[in-house]
């Protein structure tokens, strides 16, 4: 179950994997240059140095069904969606979580859900009718861990909306989860920019560990930081869910669920880099 | 033995279902950014800080002596700092977006500076794909261009973040956070009531 944890995270994360080959180029007249753009093929370059669990993630199922919760920073609410995939031939399907109906018209299409399903055992279900007409019905239980909350860093107002965080001996706390079994993945993406702004740069950098036990306390270690400068605009990202991946009826199908919250620090390498001024 | 009986589990069963999954090739799911897609904010309220602003600032930006809140990207990006002004514009507006759909996975970043025409009022056009719906996330870092703060002989910008999973609805209500700088000594500067976090504690 770890192991499904871990790869399904990164699925969901898929969102958040790194990329190292780009291209960059300007897309306007040279001579006016109003915009710079950077392109990567994100995930697979995970799979270069990710153990290699991490890669058998990747492989595709015939259906996906899939919620995401992110907390974008630590004054807005959650923004949760539904992913839904699906390959398969079947004519008609519904998608429910403790009998709740998740489908809509447009199975693709991103819907705002409930935050019912955090903290406890779900019970996924499939309806599924073939082409004659007959219908099928599999349950699937899979536990979600709680919704994510960072608690230190602490954001305590708008003054700290982007605290300075000192990157050696970095302590990091969470609600904590008991029942999560599957830990968690901590993130730290740098997009180039700096508070100095002719430091900035085309940089994009995603930096991955996991976090073991749901305890809610960790020190992150140094490597988390690396090749990301000193005074580096950074977010912090902190996730958990879980997967589980079944056949049905000759088909492979991929749930999950999962919430990550983002904490945009300024991230201080050098301390001697810090200067006081006069409180306005 | 904790991570390794999971670990056979998982690989038995990914073999036992082998003729069930497929390995994703990179060159089948690869994006192609041939199309545009505006992304609208949803409530867009820039909040200028209520903190530390400089005159000039506020004359720059008159929302800061009324509600403090900017309701325009444009209005961020069109005004300029006391800093440099001979020189472009700091001001900035970067979007990265990150995509894992069904049809491809991939991102992208793009920096769009003062006069873009993709930046509109409340929305900002950015490369998308031809070759799947949206399943990601898009973040937005806005910034300032660059203004004096004469009593502590240094420089500031405010910079404005947003990350969105749903296309069609980013949230732009946000606190702006005032980052001063000195460039010559690659310093930050921060007022004396502001603590830097060090391992875990508070430090003044």
């Amino acid at each position: 179950m770890k192991i499904y944890l871990k790869i399904l995270m990164f699925v969901v994360l898929s969102i958040s994997f790194i990329g190292c080959d780009r291209n960059e180029k300007d897309i306007l007249d040279p001579n006016e240059v109003k915009e710079t753009m950077v392109e990567s093929n994100s995930m697979y370059n995970l799979m270069d140095y990710s153990p290699n669990v991490y890669h058998d993630y990747f492989k595709e199922t015939n259906n996906k069904f899939g919620i995401s919760s992110l907390k974008a920073n630590s004054f807005l609410p959650y923004s949760m969606v539904k992913n839904v995939s699906l390959t398969s031939n079947s004519q008609n399907f519904s998608f429910l979580i403790n009998n709740k109906n998740y489908n809509n018209q447009d199975l693709k299409k991103e819907v705002k859900i409930g935050n019912d399903i955090y903290g406890k055992t779900n019970k996924f279900t499939i309806i599924s009718e073939d082409k004659s007409g007959k219908t099928s019905e599999k349950d699937i239980n899979l536990y979600v861990p709680e919704l994510i909350n960072i608690k230190n860093p602490k954001v305590k107002n708008e003054k700290q909306a982007m605290p300075v965080c000192y990157s050696e001996g970095f302590v990091l706390e969470w609600n904590a989860d008991s029942l999560n079994e599957e830990g968690l993945v901590i993130i730290v993406e740098y997009f180039g920019e700096n508070v100095i702004p002719s430091n900035n740069t085309n940089e994009h950098l995603q930096n991955i560990d996991m976090i073991e036990e749901d305890n809610g306390k960790i020190v992150l270690k140094s490597s988390i930081f690396n090749n990301i400068p000193n005074l580096a605009l950074v977010d912090l990202i902190l996730l958990r869910g879980n997967v589980k991946i079944e056949e049905i009826d000759g088909e492979s199908y991929k749930f999950y669920a999962e919430s990550h919250q983002r904490l945009p620090i300024i991230l201080v390498k050098d301390l001697s880099t810090i200067k006081r001024a006069e409180s306005n | 033995m904790k991570i390794r009986l999971p670990l056979i589990a998982f690989l038995s069963f990914a073999i036992f279902q082998s003729c069930k999954f497929q390995d994703r090739e990179p060159q089948d799911f690869s994006c192609e950014w041939n199309i545009e897609k505006t992304i609208p904010f949803n409530d867009l309220q820039l909040r200028i800080p209520s903190y530390g602003m400089s005159n000039y600032f506020n004359n720059q930006f008159p929302e800061s002596q009324t509600d403090g809140i900017i309701r325009q990207l444009t209005t961020v990006m069109d005004t300029r700092g006391d800093y440099m002004t001979s020189k472009p514009s700091n001001a900035s507006l970067k979007t990265t977006l990150k995509l894992e759909g069904t049809g491809c996975i991939g991102e992208k970043t793009v920096t769009y500076y003062q006069g873009s025409p993709k930046i509109s009022g409340n929305t900002v056009t950015i490369p998308f794909v031809s070759n799947d719906v949206f399943a990601g996330e898009v973040t937005i870092i806005l910034r300032s261009d660059v203004f004096q703060d004469y009593a502590n002989g240094s420089s500031y910008q405010v910079i404005w973040r947003m990350t969105g999973n749903d296309p069609d609805n980013v949230n732009g209500n946000v606190y702006g956070s005032k980052t001063g700088f000195a460039g010559d000594t690659q310093s930050i500067i921060l007022p004396d009531d502001e603590p830097v976090i060090i391992e875990g504690n508070e430090i003044l």
